[in-house]
């Protein structure tokens, strides 16, 4: 085993320290954004720059936490958590114009943003364990991904473990480093596989959720990972609206010109915050 | 020989459903980060 799978070992999700969070938040996985401390970073997506021609909202930039959040310094507490990927995390979009800040608004609650970009459902709800340890929230609100994204444990020098999305449209530094195939991952493994994964993450989830007494909520973006949490047996966790594209504008995009844009956001802060 | 064919016909069939599977991956997770 390498140095870094040992210290890999030893994290108990249940029970880290904070500074641990860095293991898993993909943000700070990205070598040429170098977030060490709070960092300012101008464009986030791959090309998102070349996009940003067709973005009539005004110029922004992402303020990125020192452990890889785009909000505020760790809070000592905080009424709702905001789980979730590039959505959530709010790529291509100000802060203002993310769905979890129009609800805050909305429900008059201070909402805090753990979205990261890339990040699959399973290791979406591992930071949630490590931060439920570290943080008072009464509430958290999941928007997940579709169910079948995947993120991979390496390490870029056998010292420091990372966290690492593999995304079927995008070459990772797992590709780079380890000269793997993503494509032939998603290719071969058993969409049976996939959904036990996800079921059994999101089984576990509700499970604490009982056990922690802790309130969770939970949508999803992609339909089909939206139908699968519908045919859950769920005792803890309450199910959301589906995010939707209905009656919005096609041409409703964030910067990057891939993501959706304000008027989603708000559709869905306003569908949900009668729910909270 | 029979034999042979077979494994040659299973080999293109799963390669099809596995490109298919791929690209409707793909199709539904456009994004990058």
């Amino acid at each position: 085993m390498t140095p870094s799978s040992i210290e890999l070992s030893k994290i108990n999700l249940f029970d880290c320290s904070i500074d641990k969070v860095k293991i898993y938040t993909v943000v700070t996985t990205r070598p040429e954004l170098n977030i060490k401390n709070r960092t300012i970073v101008e464009y986030f997506g791959g090309n998102e720059k070349q996009e940003s021609s067709s973005w009539t909202h005004g110029d922004f930039a992402y303020n990125i936490s020192e452990l890889g959040f785009r909000d505020s310094d760790f809070p000592e507490s905080v009424d709702i958590a905001a789980f979730g990927c590039s959505y959530t995390f709010g790529l291509g979009l100000p802060e203002n114009m993310i769905w979890h800040r129009k609800l805050s608004d909305k429900i008059n609650k201070s909402i805090y943003n753990f979205g990261q970009p890339g990040m699959g459902v399973s290791a979406i709800i591992d930071l949630f364990l490590m931060l439920d340890n570290n943080l008072n929230f009464k509430k958290g609100i999941f928007l997940l991904p579709p169910y079948f994204r995947k993120s991979v444990a390496c390490s870029f020098d056998e010292r420091s473990p990372q966290i690492v999305p593999l995304m079927p449209n995008y070459k990772s530094f797992l590709e780079i480093l380890y000269d793997t195939n993503y494509s032939e991952i998603y290719k071969h493994l058993p969409d049976e596989e996939l959904v036990r994964e996800f079921k059994d993450k999101i089984y576990m989830l509700d499970f604490y959720a009982g056990v922690k007494n802790i309130k969770l909520y939970l949508s999803s973006w992609d339909h089909e990972t939206y139908n699968l949490l519908t045919g859950m047996n769920l005792k803890n966790i309450i199910l959301l609206p589906e995010w939707t594209s209905a009656n919005i504008d096609a041409s409703d995009l964030a910067r990057d010109n891939l993501h959706p844009g304000p008027i989603h956001h708000s559709s869905f802060a306003e569908i949900i915050k009668d729910l909270i | 020989m029979f034999k042979f064919i077979k494994k040659i016909i299973n080999k293109i069939r799963n390669e099809y459903r596995y490109r298919k599977r791929l690209k409707e991956i793909k199709e539904r997770d456009p994004f990058i980060y």
